[in-house]
């Protein structure tokens, strides 16, 4: 069944007029008619990035104690802060690879954000713009976005879906799907803490009885289709994703994704977040059509108390460390890795970002942590293009106001921006907009009014950051 | 729409949204918070609205939205008999708008519906056969009264009030109380509104001892793991917890969702969200929250978890409603929209009405709510949305009293929900006789196979009956049934074989079964009632994932686990009766001879393989995950 979809579709009662024929529901399914697109080809693209690792620091890290340092008298004395370049500066007992390696990431210290509160900001994230609760049935995860945008480039040997996401069922907003867009585009979540026993090892013995089993399922299958297809678009639906699953089951390279060596976990970590980096290198080293990955690394970050407190269990010694090693070796392993083009690395071709949904309070609260702050923050990037050292934005002397944009605005960039920036990484018209979604509202695939907020936002990306 | 928090305090959570895919496990011993919860109400106010605002209606539409040519003149609506004023009303509209129909269901359609909606469990292949052959022209209605009177239809939809009520192991031991509470009500259909009073009005010392009083007392409000000391301000904030009372109250017996006006007014936010709602003030939830506002709700500390323990001593005698008390006990919420200084007295949101002079406050709340037609309202679209699968409105708290009728309504059906409001009312609030009303009519007996094209149009005509994805429950009670080796869930030392049969989804345990169920039952969007209900009635390619490789079902296939499978393939039967067997207790049907080709072909290959890999086809077909 032909997946690729291009602009150029019959209309839906074209489609219709074929009538009586159980069209491919791959592509005329549910709420999807062909997409009107317009206001294309007013972005230009730089597409220097094949693919995207996006990792969503969960619960919001506090800034001026990582990437964008103040001192403060709440500062702990073992944080062994150095400027690691000009006017940056890092605390090595948080970051020690990281610190090494700061010439690899750019920062923007500049970013605001328009919520303060966990959902609306994760789901911000997720889908590059504020909850507008009336549409947010039809609104796509950005990731859903770019798995739209990038099927006419999937190959015959392609069974990855194309968007992946690591543990993102434990997020404050769940997994956003695919809204308006097809049902294929939605993003398959693995579990870090089973995925590795469900599909890892030797599946030989397994597939072969599998196979048969299949076999048969597809005969009854292919008999059955006229009564699937009365029972409703529900039953129908799920011959495709039977199919999908079944190519992934048997594709030999799928158990390969979920490989873990022991220095491996040693190197990333062992836990929800080390594993979900190991399974984002092991899903782009396959090459088997996935090409936007977003972590999830689990809601560590939301220190409303006691952030250096040693005895919490969850402080931000340990979830700084924890997103250090991992990283870094993300860094490591990508870069050693040989990417499509000739002479480039897979870290060369793959954009990685390490953001939060907000910032925390410059201020600390009486019980020793911060709260939400949405003012300044910062947010990481490294590869695709990304020109490594540079520090975009400032802020002022406790992190509270931006003193510079660091982009070529005099509004500081959104979440909305850092999509934006991917969208163009990876060769996507950001500024292109769906007309007939179910509502009627146009979707711009990034927005150009700030929905809560006060004034219009710039829908461009953060072009600074690259070479 | 927004849908009322449960959660203020951390506790694991796992949010499960959208077209998920996900191999998820969630166990009762996790790390402490795998994944923070909101840890206040407006977190988890907000987290509501947005995760129902992203599920509601994403698939209303795509119920039904098949190319199918005609099967033939479609069914003229006179030849459908019309058994009870939901038919009146429902075929009177498809007639007046002459939308296109579904014709009635056929037997084996409707065996296999009933079975699943009244009591979650597949038919049998003697049950399936023993209806179709009944020549009785009242067998439809004698198999619904068998169907109710079983002890199963407790379970199911005891199941199902805890998933709206969101009764979790959070509440400590009160979860299995209350869940054997409200089975037996269910029983005997005790009027709900007597089980609305039995809720709202105890009191105790140790709240587990009255099953009901589990609502109020579930503890998840105030436990948290971080609480350093007994003054630590993220214990308790009594005013903050009523509040989440009064919302859950109002979500689950009004169909009203307040949780946002519990923080602010409702004007200059939800103008585009629910326009009562946006008319509505902050002042009015304190009043309506003041039911409350003389009970006290005692954690007891312990010193040697540090922590609150989850039982609660449950009063009436702290001093009201007063913003300026229970300070300095803050959670973020408070601190965030802290209460103005000054106490409200109650008053009932929907009229206005205050306690009469003398009486119990929680009682007279209990009162005024079931007096209330809208009480019969959310009922009934309870009723009529678990049957349907399209509610009169959805989600279920998101009635906006100001479209409740006229041109804007927000109903699908304004006469019908009136009228069901109404049967249910005269019946005196009797579940079971609502839900038997409904099984009764042809509107529900009618066909999933709709003749001709689908418009979305339709929808609110209820022309056809909407096939709907069976629930995680269900899907597991089935497999094990209809493989013949059931589940071995351990719950108060006894062993439970359903999933319904247990309390919590938590109770299915740390065994090796209990992850790989957990993990199937989320992929069909069970959840931890530690977060609000997700929609679920939706196909996922992790659900084929799992259904294909899960040893759920690939381990009770097999001759090796003596079920079903080794019983017949051991036994004296053809191969065609064996067909027919698997068929009948899968699909509530024969093989359509293309089919018997098939399965017949791979008999005879090998027997014993042949009945397990048949077996497990019909187990992963969309004819047995679909409820049609």
């Amino acid at each position: 069944m032909d997946r690729r979809l291009n602009d150029i579709i019959p209309s839906r009662r074209d489609a219709l007029r074929w009538g009586g024929l159980a069209l491919a529901s791959t592509w005329v399914d549910g709420l999807v008619w062909p997409l009107q697109i317009s206001a294309q080809g007013k972005s230009t693209p730089r597409g220097t990035a094949r693919n995207c690792i996006f990792i969503e620091l969960g619960g919001a890290i506090s800034p001026m104690d990582t990437w964008d340092f103040k001192e403060t008298r709440w500062t702990p004395q073992d944080l062994d802060v150095t400027e690691v370049s000009k006017g940056l500066y890092l605390s090595q007992t948080l970051f020690p690879q990281l610190a090494k390696n700061m010439s690899r990431v750019a920062l923007v210290r500049s970013l605001q954000a328009p919520e303060l509160i966990h959902f609306n900001g994760q789901y911000h994230t997720q889908v590059g713009r504020s909850l507008n609760p009336a549409i947010a049935r039809e609104i796509p995860a950005f990731g859903s976005v770019v798995a739209f945008e990038l099927a006419k480039q999937r190959r015959e040997r392609d069974t990855f879906p194309t968007y992946i996401s690591t543990n993102l069922t434990k997020a404050r907003a769940g997994s956003i799907g695919a809204g308006f867009l097809p049902t294929w585009t939605t993003g398959l979540d693995l579990d870090p803490s089973t995925v590795f026993a469900a599909f890892g090892g030797d599946m030989s013995g397994a597939n072969q009885v599998l196979s048969e089993r299949w076999r048969l399922l597809t005969e009854l299958a292919r008999i059955n289709e006229g009564q699937r297809a009365a029972m409703g678009q529900k039953a129908a639906d799920y011959q495709t994703f039977y199919d999908d699953a079944y190519k992934l089951l048997t594709d030999a390279r799928w158990p390969q994704v979920f490989t873990a060596s022991a220095d491996d976990k040693q190197r990333y970590g062992d836990d929800e977040f080390g594993l979900g980096c190991i399974l984002a290198r092991n899903l782009l080293g396959q090459n088997a059509g996935t090409r936007m990955i977003y972590v999830y690394d689990g809601d560590r970050w939301d220190h409303h108390s006691g952030i250096f407190d040693k005895q919490a269990e969850w402080n931000h010694y340990r979830t700084c460390q924890r997103l250090d090693k991992a990283l870094v070796s993300l860094l490591d392993d990508l870069a050693a890795m040989p990417g499509q083009a000739p002479g480039k690395t897979m870290l060369d071709e793959t954009l990685i970002v390490a953001q939060s949904e907000f910032g925390r309070t410059p201020g600390m609260n009486p019980v020793a942590g911060r709260d939400h702050y949405k003012g300044a923050y910062t947010g990481l990037y490294a590869g695709g293009g990304v020109a490594g050292g540079r520090v975009l934005g400032k802020t002022d002397a406790d992190g509270s106001t931006c003193l510079d944009t660091g982009w070529r605005h005099k509004s500081q960039p959104f979440m909305d921006n850092t999509v934006a920036t991917i969208y163009s990484a990876l060769g996507i018209d950001w500024k292109k907009s769906v007309d007939n979604t179910p509502s009627g509202r146009a979707y711009h695939y990034v927005d150009t009014v700030n929905l809560g907020g006060s004034a219009m936002m710039e829908s461009d990306e953060i072009g600074d950051l690259f070479a | 729409m927004p849908v009322v928090s449960w959660m203020r305090r951390p506790s694991a959570l796992i949010a499960v949204v959208a077209c998920l895919y996900s191999v998820t496990v969630w166990t009762q011993a996790r790390p402490a918070a795998p994944a923070p919860t909101p840890h206040d109400r407006v977190e988890a106010a907000h987290e509501d609205m947005a995760r129902d605002a992203v599920d509601r209606g994403r698939d209303a539409a795509r119920l039904t939205n098949a190319v199918v040519p005609p099967a033939g003149p479609a069914v003229p609506l006179r030849a459908v008999p019309r058994r009870n004023v939901i038919d009146e009303i429902v075929f009177a509209r498809i007639a007046k708008d002459r939308v296109p129909h579904a014709g009635l269901s056929s037997d084996d359609e409707f065996v296999r519906r009933l079975y699943f909606d009244v009591i979650g469990l597949p038919p049998s292949s003697a049950e399936v056969r023993a209806f179709i052959a009944d020549p009785a022209a009242d067998k439809r209605d004698r198999l619904i009264d068998l169907l109710l009177a079983r002890d199963e239809f407790a379970e199911q939809w005891a199941w199902y009030w805890g998933d709206l009520l969101r009764m979790s192991n959070e509440a400590g031991p009160g979860a299995n109380a209350f869940h054997y509470w409200f089975k037996e009500q269910l029983a005997v259909d005790r009027p709900y509104d007597r089980l609305v009073h039995d809720v709202l009005t105890p009191s105790a010392k140790v709240h587990a001892t009255i099953p009901s009083l589990a609502i109020i007392g579930r503890s998840n409000q105030l436990k948290s793991r971080f609480v350093e000391s007994v003054d630590d301000y993220r214990i308790s904030n009594r005013l903050d917890h009523v509040d989440a009372l009064t919302i859950d109250v109002s979500r689950v017996f009004l169909g009203i969702n307040t949780s946002c006006i519990s923080c602010h007014d409702g004007a200059l936010h939800l103008e585009a969200v629910n326009g009562y709602l946006a008319d509505r003030t902050r002042d009015e939830f304190f009043a309506m929250s003041a039911f409350f506002g003389k009970t006290r709700l005692i954690g007891n500390w312990n010193d040697k978890s540090r922590n609150v323990d989850r039982d609660l001593h449950v009063d009436d005698l702290a001093g009201g409603y007063d913003g300026g008390n229970d300070a300095p006990f803050l959670t973020l919420a408070e601190s965030q929209f802290p209460r103005p200084k000054g106490s409200h007295e109650p008053a009932f949101i929907l009229t206005g009405e205050k306690p009469r002079a003398g009486a119990e406050p929680r009682a007279e709340l209990a009162r005024m709510i079931t007096a209330h037609p809208q009480f019969a309202r959310a009922t009934a679209n309870l009723l009529w949305g678990r049957l349907m699968a399209v509610a009169f409105v959805e989600p279920h708290d998101a009635f906006d009293m100001n479209r409740l009728s006229g041109k804007n309504a927000q109903p699908t059906s304004v006469e019908l929900l009136e009228a069901l409001a109404g049967e249910f009312t005269t019946n005196g609030f009797r579940l079971k006789r609502t839900i038997r009303t409904i099984l009764q009519s042809s509107t529900y007996q009618l066909s999933a196979r709709f003749p001709g094209q689908w418009k979305d149009d339709y929808i609110p005509y209820y022309s056809r009956h909407f096939a709907r994805v069976l629930t995680g429950p269900e899907v597991i009670d089935a497999v094990s049934t209809v493989t013949g080796v059931p589940m071995a869930f351990q719950m108060g030392g006894q062993t439970m074989t359903r999933v319904k049969q247990l309390a919590t989804p938590q109770d299915i345990g740390r065994g090796a079964e209990g992850v790989t169920v957990d993990a199937l039952m989320q992929s069909f969007f069970q959840s931890n009632r530690r977060t609000p209900p997700q929609t679920g009635n939706r196909p996922s390619t992790l659900q084929a994932l799992l259904m294909m490789k899960s040893t759920v079902v690939n381990d009770r296939v097999t001759v090796a686990a003596g079920g079903r499978v080794a019983e017949l393939v051991a036994s004296a039967r053809t191969g065609d009766e064996i067909i027919d067997e698997l068929y009948l207790s899968t699909m509530a049907r024969t093989p359509a001879p293309a089919e018997r080709d098939v399965a017949r072909r791979t008999l005879a290959v090998d027997r014993a393989r042949g009945t397990e890999d048949l077996l497990w086809a019909l187990l992963n077909s969309p004819e047995f995950l679909v409820n049609r």
